[in-house]
């Protein structure tokens, strides 16, 4: 998955900058960390977007305005990762036309619904350890969710759950011995 | 070409082009393929109407619109982004990997093994060192074996390249199986044959794609056998013009099942490639008669195996029976000559309307 910003304007940099000398290495670095990000990402907009589901255009569209620009997408790669994900069970499509445009449109599974909790558990998770190592904080909203101890996934409370959805283990439990 | 005629060529070519360099797993599911080059029109089409909104023409919403979707190259290279990486070939294609290398040392074996018997029986009649073919077997299993591994090998890290699956093949399979299933059901009245021959035509005058693809098959054995001359004890007993002679039909067979093979490929399709393939055929077919003839002029070669009491040799026909065989080997070139007519007599009389493509 690309990023139009951030490392991948390296070509547009002085060769002579030391930017565009370790042009390889840089670009190797965000491309592996936006792979990741990209699923989760677009998993989220689509979780977000409820029953009705989104389609491409709009999943890229809020994508960056969410991120403030940040995080852009390439248009053409959106769709590969969306045939992954949905061959993974994740998310499903469905036609549907409105005013005689026919689009696609990508709703969140329920099998998605549990597996993108437990991939934003562990992504909050990792954030919160990591952060100390780059002095910044990051603060959960610790009344509202709980992140499992066993597998790191993300629990909201308000539904009242006894055990954790994915590895089962009891609430209660988890509640007493909070995520370090 | 007015702006809605131009961005409409424009997007087309480009949907071309990413079609073009689909992986095999998504150009083996048409239903599949469709549905990404659908997507992608989708998308291109929501992003024109964006940008025309924000103030472009449509020439020029068309083109950035286009440019942001990124190369083809770049798209489809993210299609091929499949299975877990295990050295050059896929974890998920691991274990058929070292299937096919177990069924090929099991043929590699067989084949090895038969070769070997036959050449020890032949040396230890006749010149009487039994080991040494047992030796060449050993060494034959270990150079055709490596030469196997290392084609194999590089059909599946080929395979890996294309992000292929082990469920890609059952799935490709499972398609032509019922496309065939489909096309075998048997009309039941009349009205329905005459439908269903309406639906899947065949060329009048034409062969049978399965009958060239099997005639094909068998003869590049056969060219392998006789250009390779695998059976080496035997060789030192022939004689060397023989050799010679069978080396050379050897080329002509291998010609031949080549264009029987790619003749297959256009036999119910192409009236062009049926006019162009039948006449080269017919070519191959009479060039081999020159061979023939060297043999029909020295009966002489011909081996006759022999096994007496004083053990088993090679004797040439006696004078008395050379009339058999002219008379087998007039037969053969007769037939040669009839098939290469036939052959011609086929692409001449074919009719262009009866086929998809002229």
């Amino acid at each position: 998955m690309w990023c139009r910003i951030m490392i991948k304007r390296v070509k547009e940099f002085s060769e002579t900058a030391l930017i565009a000398q370790n042009r390889e290495v840089l670009e190797n670095f965000e491309s592996d960390m936006l792979r990741g990000i990209s699923k989760l990402t677009v998993l989220s907009v689509i979780n977000g977007s409820g029953a009705e589901g989104a389609y491409g255009y709009k999943i890229l569209k809020d994508l960056t305005e969410m991120t403030g620009g940040i995080l852009v997408i390439e248009d053409g790669t959106l769709y590969p990762l969306l045939n992954r994900l949905e061959r993974d069970g994740l998310i499903t499509s469905h036609k549907q036309e409105i005013a005689g445009r026919s689009r696609t449109y990508y709703v969140m599974t329920e099998d998605g619904r549990k597996v993108f909790n437990l991939m934003q558990g562990f992504f909050t998770v990792l954030n919160r350890a990591i952060a100390p190592l780059f002095d910044i904080s990051i603060s959960l909203k610790g009344e509202q969710y709980i992140y499992c101890k066993n597998c790191s996934n993300r629990i909201d409370l308000r539904d009242n759950p006894s055990f954790c959805e994915m590895c089962g283990i009891n609430i209660e439990d988890l509640k007493r011995r909070p995520v370090q | 070409m007015n702006d809605e005629e131009y961005g409409k060529k424009v997007i087309k070519e480009f949907l071309n082009e990413v079609e073009m360099k689909l992986p095999i797993w998504l150009k083996g599911d048409p239903e599949e393929s469709a549905k990404v080059l659908k997507e992608l029109e989708e998308h291109i089409e929501d992003k024109i109407e964006a940008l025309e909104q924000g103030g472009k023409s449509r020439a020029e919403a068309v083109h950035t619109a286009i440019a942001e979707m990124g190369s083809p190259a770049q798209i489809t290279r993210e299609y091929r982004r499949r299975g877990t990486p295990k050295y050059y070939i896929t974890e998920e294609l691991w274990p058929e990997y070292l299937n096919v290398l177990k069924i090929a040392a099991i043929i590699l074996g067989v084949i090895v093994a038969v070769w070997t018997i036959i050449n020890t029986i032949i040396a230890a009649v006749s010149v009487g060192e039994w080991w040494i073919p047992i030796l060449q077997g050993l060494q034959g299993f270990v150079l055709w074996g490596l030469v196997i591994v290392a084609i194999i090998t590089m059909v599946f890290v080929g395979f890996s390249y294309e992000g292929l699956l082990p469920s890609d093949f059952k799935k490709m399979f499972k398609q032509k199986e019922t496309a065939r299933l489909k096309a075998q059901a048997p009309p039941k009245t009349t009205i329905e044959r005459a439908k269903f021959e309406e639906k899947h035509p065949y060329p009048k005058g034409v062969e049978k794609r399965s009958d060239l693809i099997a005639g094909g098959i068998f003869t590049f054995i056969f060219a392998i056998f006789a250009i390779s001359q695998p059976f080496t004890t035997l060789n030192a007993l022939l004689n060397p013009l023989f050799l010679q002679l069978i080396l050379a039909i050897g080329v002509f067979w291998l010609l031949s099942a080549i264009f029987e093979l790619i003749h297959s490929g256009f036999i119910s399709w192409s009236f062009t490639g049926n006019r162009a393939l039948y006449p080269i055929r017919a070519i191959i077919s009479l060039a081999s008669i020159v061979v023939l003839a060297q043999f029909l002029i020295h009966p002489e070669i011909f081996p006759i195996f022999w096994w007496s009491e004083s053990g088993f040799t090679i004797l040439s026909i006696a004078p008395e029976f050379f009339w058999i065989y002219y008379l087998i080997l007039s037969l053969g070139i007769l037939g040669t000559v009839i098939g290469a007519i036939h052959k011609v007599y086929r692409a001449a009389v074919l009719k262009s309307e009866e086929f998809l493509e002229a």
